[in-house]
């Protein structure tokens, strides 16, 4: 382990209850935690609830935090990529119970969040991407963590973020691509 | 940095410098003003996308969330608060009743400070009374 983790001091606050910590670290973490579970998610209100339940986790965790095992940042962002998982699995379970239903890129709970179409166009294919490599493109471009911190939280090598990452790119640059297609026959 | 690895890095990673490997950042940026013919095509791709995936903006989270979060630490802190102070309790009811019981086997009734029995009996009314006196059961009959 190279440089004392940032968090660290901030982490101890907490553990012993100071309030001011816990509202420097509600503010610190909520606005990624929030974006990456609503772009994990594709829904607001289950990307607070992704949200709450990391924070739970997080003042459980406080107290018993290990220093210079992981960073606390890393182990965040992993434990909120698994609560989107494990509602993504469930919601799959659901959908393969019931008829499956064609997404509108434009409409849903969702579309106030964008505002314009073309954003909604893009959460769209975002949503329309394989799991992982939404989790590669979000960490690393949302989140702006760096390859190795990005590949950290998944778990996996820099090469297989790479490999995740060109793919996801060259897959949503073809749905965007597929979309101007049908805009311009609409049009026509 | 060649042209395989500098299309592989803004493939991945993007347009933009800022997003590249740190490690080989100054020789993509280096390869990319060397050789413009190359890396042009490439970037302008990558910029297309990054363009569309900077419009998807995430509403920040509002006081009401913020609010909620807070208050889940002040309760589950609350409730660890709650236990520890339970487990306190319990434990200095436990350690007390252990000395008074050591405290009352440990002496005779004539080394007692207490000016009869009632006063005993009131002190420690939880303490089994045949077991603390059994053997001056007859005494103090």
């Amino acid at each position: 382990m190279g440089a004392r983790d940032p968090d660290e001091e901030l982490l101890a606050r907490v553990a012993q209850g100071d309030q001011q910590a816990v509202r420097a670290m509600v503010g610190a973490k909520l606005p990624r935690l929030l974006s990456l579970a609503a772009r994990m998610l594709g829904d607001r209100s289950e990307a607070e609830d992704v949200a709450q339940e990391a924070f739970i986790r997080l003042w459980k965790q406080a107290p018993r935090w290990q220093p210079g095992a992981a960073r606390f940042d890393t182990w965040l962002y992993r434990v909120a990529l698994n609560l989107c998982t494990d509602r993504l699995r469930r919601r799959r379970e659901v959908t393969v119970d019931r008829l499956p239903e064609q997404q509108d890129p434009a409409g849903g709970p969702d579309a106030g969040l964008d505002d314009c179409e073309s954003a909604a166009r893009t959460k769209a294919a975002i949503d329309a991407l394989p799991e992982r490599q939404r989790q590669a493109i979000v960490l690393q471009y949302y989140e702006e963590l760096s390859n190795i911190e990005a590949a950290a939280v998944m778990e996996i090598s820099v090469e297989a973020l790479e490999s995740l990452l060109a793919r996801a790119r060259r897959s949503l640059k073809a749905q965007l691509a597929e979309g101007d297609n049908e805009d311009g026959m609409v049009s026509r | 940095m060649n042209a395989q690895r500098f299309e592989e890095i803004v493939s991945a990673y993007g347009a933009s410098a800022q997003r590249w490997p740190a490690a080989e950042r100054a020789a993509a940026e280096q390869f990319a003003a060397q050789y413009p013919d190359i890396a042009q095509p490439m970037l302008g791709d990558a910029t297309e996308i990054d363009g569309l995936l900077g419009g998807y903006r995430i509403a920040p989270a509002d006081s009401a969330l913020t609010g909620r979060i807070v208050a889940s630490a002040s309760r589950g802190a609350h409730k660890i608060v709650l236990f520890w102070r339970g487990l306190g309790l319990a434990g200095l009811a436990a350690a007390g009743a252990l000395a008074g019981a050591i405290m009352i086997s440990s002496t005779s009734p004539a080394d007692m400070p207490f000016g009869s029995d009632e006063a005993v009996l009131t002190a420690f009314d939880n303490a089994p009374y045949d077991v603390a006196y059994d053997s001056d059961e007859q005494d103090l009959q």
